[in-house]
């Protein structure tokens, strides 16, 4: 006679389960098993000193993979160590810092790279003042301000709830007592709200879908008007993170604070987030 | 030889001696024509008289001759030859011969006769059969120059190889033009092309000072040409019309971007007695060259893009010990075909410090093609002890010809470098070594790279689709809204109906007509009464039929009514009382009920309407 011992259902459920979770991890790390190695090569020359190989390595895998905030941090590094080694180049604290931003932008909650960012700035600071350099402060416009207090999709939602409340107003206004009373609150309400977060989600897409971050990777970027002309104040300083528009042949529109114009192209790396 | 023999011979002998004459003359003959470009000309225009000469099996002619009036001036003839082969019966008859033209220009004004021009053939001068009759009007009404252009067209079998290649279809300027050549219009970033400028020229006209060149923005440029603009002249065709064509004017471009990118004009100023002597202009056409970018398949590692060409390195270094503080010398060398980088990425080592270096170049064209060597001699400060491998310079380049990816690399190899200071007078040094700067530590607190990628998901859009927004936000409230005032129009309407179901006016005209002519006459009066009684409460808002109809007359008029009207109601009424109550009244009474009351009734709204 032969037993059969059948398992559980629940320690069934328990390993598909435990087998669909190795499964995410393992096809989000498979994504990066195929292109890496440009990655572990970077590491390899970064350990050994050699700098310069490691830069290209991660430049590559930049150009050949999808995003990664530790390959972008590792990029970073790299350029940070040929500038702390006396070999640096006008622009690599700009490109570190395009590479910290980029890390940030993936995870916002990397403090390695928050910290990394704020030695770059500082960096950048003292270098221009002992130039003879002003300090360059930008403030960013209340536009912009508002915009970007949360994401696109939130101001949407946002002001889908003021719609709804707007409708709920409308509906209560016609009952009698609390309901009424409750409806004239919400209808004029609603109504605010919903002329005030539709433009802002608008405004938010609109920003979104025609601009792009990037971060100066020269030693200043002058901006200049639409006929060429320079404009008056400071050039924007190295590893400033700006706000990228439309290219226009070898020059590129850019906002930095409340100051917009046209920089020439290849003073500004634009971040890739993919 | 009786007499009869000797007629035979002289008969034979004629009949020879004329079919040789006959053979002789077809040999010979000869076909000359000639005809002019134009009959009317302006003063300072140019025109040509073409002459064809062709002969069948005999000499070639030669020596054509123009003798044209000295108030036109004439250019030196051009000779083509020419062979034509024509089939008759079974047999077959070659005529070669010449094709002349002349160039004149008309210097003055007036009507003028030019002689036919003259060819010799076989020793006997033969002019050609034409009339050539010229009007030469004043400057720039030689409108008729157009006149079969064909006449003139140069045939391609008499071009040279390069004025065939240089031959347009369609001349741009009829006298003359500037026009650049590409010897490709599509290549990758930092490849060659290669641009000739060549003068189109219909006459005599000469370069004013050196042409502007053309912009070139995305280009970085090498001249080809060791004398721009002294270049050997060919004859060409543009359109039908022949011009001759001089370099003037050759570069190597190399593209920096991608993109289709423009080379912009050249301008060229140029004078002519034709033109009075006045500058003319003009400015050539404006290529656009595709550049691409080279292919990502295969893309080593650091390639820069730009590098484009066949590149070697080689290098030198001296000396191999040195001591920590010492420069050593490394001299590398950069050749081949292209536009060769102005910088290496150099091989940076932790304590190997590169200097800037020095620079020194030689190019030449090889082929047509740019070639050169670049020298970079750089001193390297040694900045800790031991062997160190300064490692190899790498260029990874792209070959356009071959369509891949190569690696120029040279390995500069080891360098023994002992701790100690640094002696004095040991190559390359400058002196006590820089006190370091405090730069280096400032990045001491950034944590190493990450040995690893960790697991990561990009997050998802934070985007939020217009489709789904407009439609949570617009459609509650216009639901609510549309709901509500569907809502109402439904209760008006009955509430309309309901209205609409007591109005007096409305009632009377119902009743009006439920009036039937086949009912009993109390009836009809009974159905009269009614409706007259709701005219009236329409009318006047007054309920009559609480009234009696002895005062009804009274209050009508009180209520507004005229005074006829009100006694015709009260007739009306009356007549309908007797004939509810008395069924022996008069029933011709009954027949005019529905009428009367009828009119009543209009009266009465009409006049509520009043």
């Amino acid at each position: 006679m032969t037993v059969v011992v059948l398992p559980s259902l629940r320690a069934g459920a328990t390993a598909v389960a435990a087998l669909l979770a190795t499964g995410l991890v393992l096809s989000s790390a498979m994504a990066w098993a195929d292109g890496d190695e440009p990655f572990k090569q970077g590491v390899v020359a970064l350990q050994a000193g050699h700098f310069e190989e490691a830069i290209d390595q991660f430049e590559a895998f930049a150009d050949r993979a999808p995003s990664h905030p530790d390959a972008s941090y590792n990029r970073g590094v790299a350029y940070l160590t040929r500038v702390r080694n006396g070999a640096g180049r006008p622009g690599d604290l700009g490109r570190a810092a395009a590479a910290f931003e980029e890390t940030l932008a993936m995870d916002g909650d990397d403090a390695g790279a928050a910290h990394a960012l704020a030695l770059i700035h500082g960096e950048v600071a003292r270098r221009r003042s002992r130039g003879g350099r002003q300090l360059v402060i930008a403030r960013p416009t209340l536009d912009r301000v508002v915009v970007q207090l949360t994401s696109e999709r939130n101001w949407g939602v946002a002001a889908v709830l003021a719609a709804w409340m707007l409708t709920f107003g409308l509906v209560l206004r016609r009952y009698s007592g609390g309901y009424q009373v409750a409806g004239r609150i919400m209808l004029p309400l609603g109504l605010l709200l919903l002329l005030v977060l539709l433009p802002v989600y608008l405004w938010s897409r609109q920003l979104r879908t025609t601009t792009r971050p990037g971060v100066v990777v020269a030693r200043e970027a002058i901006l200049n008007e639409d006929d060429g002309k320079r404009q008056p104040g400071e050039p924007i300083p190295e590893a400033a993170k700006v706000e990228t528009g439309q290219r226009d042949g070898r020059r590129l529109h850019v906002r930095y604070g409340a100051r917009e114009g046209w920089v020439a192209a290849d003073t500004v790396r634009l971040l890739h987030i993919r | 030889m009786t007499a009869s023999q000797h007629k035979f011979c002289v008969g034979g002998l004629m009949a020879l001696l004329l079919l040789s004459s006959s053979q002789a003359l077809a040999q010979s003959t000869a076909l000359v024509s000639c005809r002019a470009s134009a009959t009317k000309v302006g003063v300072g225009d140019t025109f040509t008289i073409k002459m064809d000469a062709m002969v069948q099996n005999g000499p070639v002619p030669n020596s054509p001759s123009l003798l044209a009036p000295s108030t036109f001036s004439i250019s030196h003839p051009r000779v083509s030859s020419r062979t034509m082969a024509q089939m008759g019966g079974s047999s077959m008859y070659i005529q070669r011969g010449i094709g002349v033209t002349w160039r004149l220009r008309a210097t003055h004004e007036g009507k003028f006769s030019i002689p036919a021009p003259t060819v010799n053939i076989a020793g006997k001068t033969v002019a050609a059969t034409c009339e050539l009759r010229i009007r030469v009007g004043a400057a720039g009404s030689g409108q008729s120059n157009d006149s079969d252009d064909d006449d003139e067209r140069p045939d391609d079998d008499d071009l040279s190889t390069r004025g065939r290649r240089l031959a347009l279809d369609e001349a741009p300027d009829r006298y003359a033009f500037v026009r650049i050549v590409a010897d490709k219009t599509e290549v990758v970033v930092g490849e060659q092309v290669t641009l000739s400028f060549y003068f189109y020229r219909f006459g005599r006209y000469h370069q004013v000072g050196l042409p502007r060149e053309p912009s070139l923005t995305d280009f970085l440029r090498f001249p080809l040409e060791r004398a721009p603009g002294v270049g050997s002249s060919v004859t060409t065709r543009a359109g039908n019309r022949p011009f001759e064509a001089r370099l003037i004017d050759k570069m190597a471009v190399f593209p920096v971007r991608s993109g289709a990118l423009k080379i912009g004009k050249m301008k060229l100023n140029f004078t002519s007695r034709s033109f009075q002597n006045n500058i003319q202009s003009r400015l050539s056409n404006d290529l656009t060259i595709t550049v691409r970018k080279p292919p990502k398949e295969g893309r080593p590692v650091g390639y820069r893009m730009g590098d484009t060409g066949r590149y070697e390195l080689s290098a030198t270094v001296t000396p191999r010990r040195a001591r920590v503080g010492d420069s050593v010398m490394v001299e590398v060398r950069l050749s081949g075909t292209g536009a060769l980088p102005g910088s290496l990425k150099l091989p940076e080592r932790v304590g190997v410090e590169w200097l800037t270096p020095e620079k020194h170049e030689s190019m030449s064209v090889d082929n047509g093609k740019i070639a050169g060597l670049r020298t970079f001699r750089y001193a390297v400060r040694m900045g800790r002890a031991g062997d160190v491998d300064l490692g190899a310079v790498a260029l990874p380049h792209y070959d356009p010809a071959a369509r891949k990816y190569h690696l120029a690399s040279v390995d500069l190899g080891i360098i023994q470098v002992a701790s100690g200071a640094a002696k004095p007078g040991a190559v390359g040094d400058a002196g006590a070594p820089e006190a370091a700067s405090d730069d280096d530590d400032v990045f001491a607190s950034v944590a190493a790279a990450r040995p690893q990628l960790r697991a990561y998901q990009a997050a998802a859009g934070s985007g939020f689709a217009p489709l789904w927004l407009w439609s949570l936000v617009l459609l509650p409230p216009l639901l609510v809204i549309g709901g509500h005032a569907a809502w109402r129009g439904a209760g008006g309407l009955a509430a309309l109906r309901r209205r609409r179901a007591v109005d007096p006016a409305v009632m009377a005209r119902r009743t009006l007509r439920q009036l039937n002519g086949k009912a009993a006459a109390e009836d009809n009066a009974a159905r009269v009464e009614r409706a007259v009684h709701y005219a009236v409460d329409a009318a006047t808002g007054m309920k009559s039929r609480a009234l009696m109809l002895g005062e009804l007359a009274d209050k009508l008029v009180e209520a507004g009514l005229s005074p006829s009207l009100a006694e015709e109601i009260s007739a009306l009424l009356r007549d309908c009382e007797s004939l509810r109550f008395n069924v022996d009244a008069d029933g011709g009474k009954a027949n005019g009920l529905p009428a009367r009351a009828r009119a009543l009734v209009k009266a009465l709204l009409k006049a509520k309407k009043g």
